[in-house]
């Protein structure tokens, strides 16, 4: 019985403070939302910079075979 | 720097920054579905708001981490094109299941578990917190299948015609014992990382006497799931060991300084101090029989040392200069059955007269003396990884005690007695990070000088680019991620420091603990 009465006052206490705390989840949710877009734009510009296909090497069966049975030395 | 040197410290920084968030999650994601599990099995509403709180630290993780590994995934276009052509036959196919399950499983889950609270029933949650975690140990078994083919490369052959490694039994690649070993030995290690972060923000909580039911309530389901994954990462990483001394006996050797062969069983080296160029160990602290129970589960196996296994890497450089010398021939011959056979009979020593590029360009025509230096440029740099495995094996054993201290003053009720205990705890926090950076090195600089074990030199496997791009990216990399490690220690100690009351967005729960 006291249990279920301790339950009962959990709920009414979590009821009345609801408002009170709601405020900060718009928050957290704001801070993640600026900062994945702020973190998709850097990846966006890394990509660009430095991995966009203009960057990229292509490589097929005689380049290959050209690198490992090359003439020459590598470092 | 060359552009091999830069490539791998590229590379290296990517990977390890990356895997500061991951084991978190690994971790975190576990303790989420335990909690959650408590609090459906009971209905108290102190285990939802546990479930909230450090779901919201789960959350700021998974947003900083995800996709930092993804500029891997673009590296192995721009800097490692060789590699990528060479074994990506092999390497591409696990990468690719990662994105289409793992990947997908986590997007979707993730966004239920945050925003399904209260749209779903209590059981739908709780399948929904399951299959997050599910998800997530998911994406680390593909990659970890993918890196364990680098260690230990079977389940494809070489191909002449396309210049490639290509799959030949896909089962064997998945089910690569040395994978298979990895993956349970890291991710039990992501459940240490997720334990004691829990744990030391409870600690934290405790200290500061705030949120003391709630921050009881984690220490007790940290202590325990902790002490048993604690437990799970020294057994699991023995088998790590055991699966290494079959397919990787340098890295054994180097990790133990072992320069000669021991008559078995060999001894483990407590202590001592390796000396490279002497390739001796000074100071030696043995304790016998220790490491060939390790390394072969016996005590009538030995465990070859550095110099042996030099010798026998020399053996298969001269296998290797005929498989070098069948496939040149090949190139202008491409019809000739008997080249062929020649080839195919040599294949699996193929990587090893490549280590002879180094020393010259018509590898089949090597000197004495150049095959020699190639067998040498097989050890990795001994000290580095002596010192990282004895310093992660150190943190490992700490981690225990800790657990089974904390396990005990759980199970009687004293978890907030001592406060130099909770200090203890709290200060514990960044080791679980510090032991797992270590043990990728150990495993990734161990690997060294090879991209993939026995196949393929790392100085073959990087792109013909300069190392000017590579600098740049690598800056831009620097900058970038240094920024969104500062954003991320902000809003975790943030949130931390704000509390349960501030994530749940209302006062937690007190029960009487």
């Amino acid at each position: 019985m006291a249990e279920r009465r301790s339950e009962i006052h959990s709920e009414i206490v979590y009821i009345l403070s609801g408002s009170k705390m709601e405020s900060r989840v718009p928050r957290l949710s704001r801070e993640i939302a600026i900062l994945l877009c702020a973190k998709l734009a850097a990846l966006t510009l890394l990509y660009f910079l430095f991995f966009s296909p203009s960057h990229r090497i292509t490589v097929d069966a005689p380049t290959a075979s050209d690198h490992i049975l090359s003439t020459n030395t590598h470092p | 720097m060359d552009i091999v040197e830069l490539s791998r410290l590229q590379f290296a920084v990517t990977a390890l920054y990356h895997f500061l968030f991951v084991p978190l999650t690994l971790g975190l994601s576990i303790l989420l579905g335990i909690m959650e599990t408590v609090y459906v099995m009971t209905g108290r509403p102190i285990w939802r708001d546990m479930v909230k709180f450090w779901g919201t630290l789960f959350g700021i993780n998974f947003a900083m981490g995800v996709a930092t590994g993804i500029t891997m995934e673009f590296q192995f276009g721009t800097n490692w094109a060789y590699y990528s052509h060479y074994v990506g036959d092999v390497f591409g196919a696990p990468l690719a299941i990662e994105g289409l399950m793992a990947f997908f499983l986590e997007a979707t889950f993730v966004g239920l578990f945050f925003f399904g609270w209260d749209r779903l029933s209590k059981v739908g949650h709780l399948i929904v917190t399951w299959l997050l975690a599910i998800g997530t140990n998911f994406s680390a078994l593909w990659i970890l299948i993918a890196n364990g083919w680098m260690q230990f490369p079977i389940g494809a052959r070489f191909n002449a015609d396309t210049m490639r490694m290509e799959v030949t039994d896909f089962m064997e690649v998945m089910f690569n014992p040395v994978a298979q070993a990895k993956f349970v030995h890291t991710v039990s290690a992501g459940y240490v990382t997720g334990a004691i972060f829990v744990l030391a923000i409870s600690a934290y909580y405790l200290l500061r006497g705030r949120n003391i039911a709630l921050a009881k309530r984690s220490m007790t389901v940290a202590a325990s799931f902790g002490l048993a994954s604690a437990l799970s990462v020294v057994v699991l990483g023995d088998e790590s060991g055991y699966t290494a001394g079959q397919n990787q006996k340098m890295k054994i050797a180097a990790i133990e300084a072992m320069w000669h062969t021991e008559p078995a069983p060999a001894s483990f080296t407590l202590f001592g101090l390796p000396n490279m160029k002497e390739r001796r160990t000074d100071y030696e602290i043995k304790v016998p029989w220790v490491l060939g129970l390790i390394a072969t589960r016996s005590i009538d196996k030995p465990v070859p040392g550095i110099d042996e296994l030099v010798t026998m890497a020399k053996t298969r450089i001269k296998s290797g200069m005929i498989a070098y010398d069948a496939l040149d021939k090949l190139r202008s011959d491409r019809g000739n059955t008997q080249l062929r056979a020649t080839l195919d009979a040599h294949a699996a020593d193929l990587g090893y007269a490549l280590l002879l590029k180094r020393e010259r360009a018509d590898v089949q025509n090597a000197t004495e003396d150049e095959i020699a230096r190639a067998a040498d440029s097989t050890i990795p740099n001994v000290p580095v990884l002596y010192w990282a495995f004895r310093l992660m094996v150190a943190v490992g054993l700490w981690m225990i005690a800790l657990f089974a201290l904390s396990f005990y003053l759980s199970a009687r009720r004293q978890l907030d007695r001592y406060r130099p205990y909770l200090w203890i705890a709290l200060l514990s926090l960044p080791l679980p990070w510090l032991a797992i950076e270590l043990g990728w090195i150990v495993a990734e600089y161990g690997r060294q000088p090879w991209a993939v074990e026995g196949v393929l030199p790392t100085f073959l496997a990087v792109s013909s680019t300069s190392a000017s791009n590579v600098l740049f990216s690598l800056m831009g990399f620097f900058v970038f991620y240094s920024a969104l490690l500062v954003v991320d220690a902000f809003l975790m100690l943030k949130y931390i420091r704000l509390g349960p009351d501030a994530a749940i967005g209302r006062t937690a729960h007190e029960e009487a603990a």
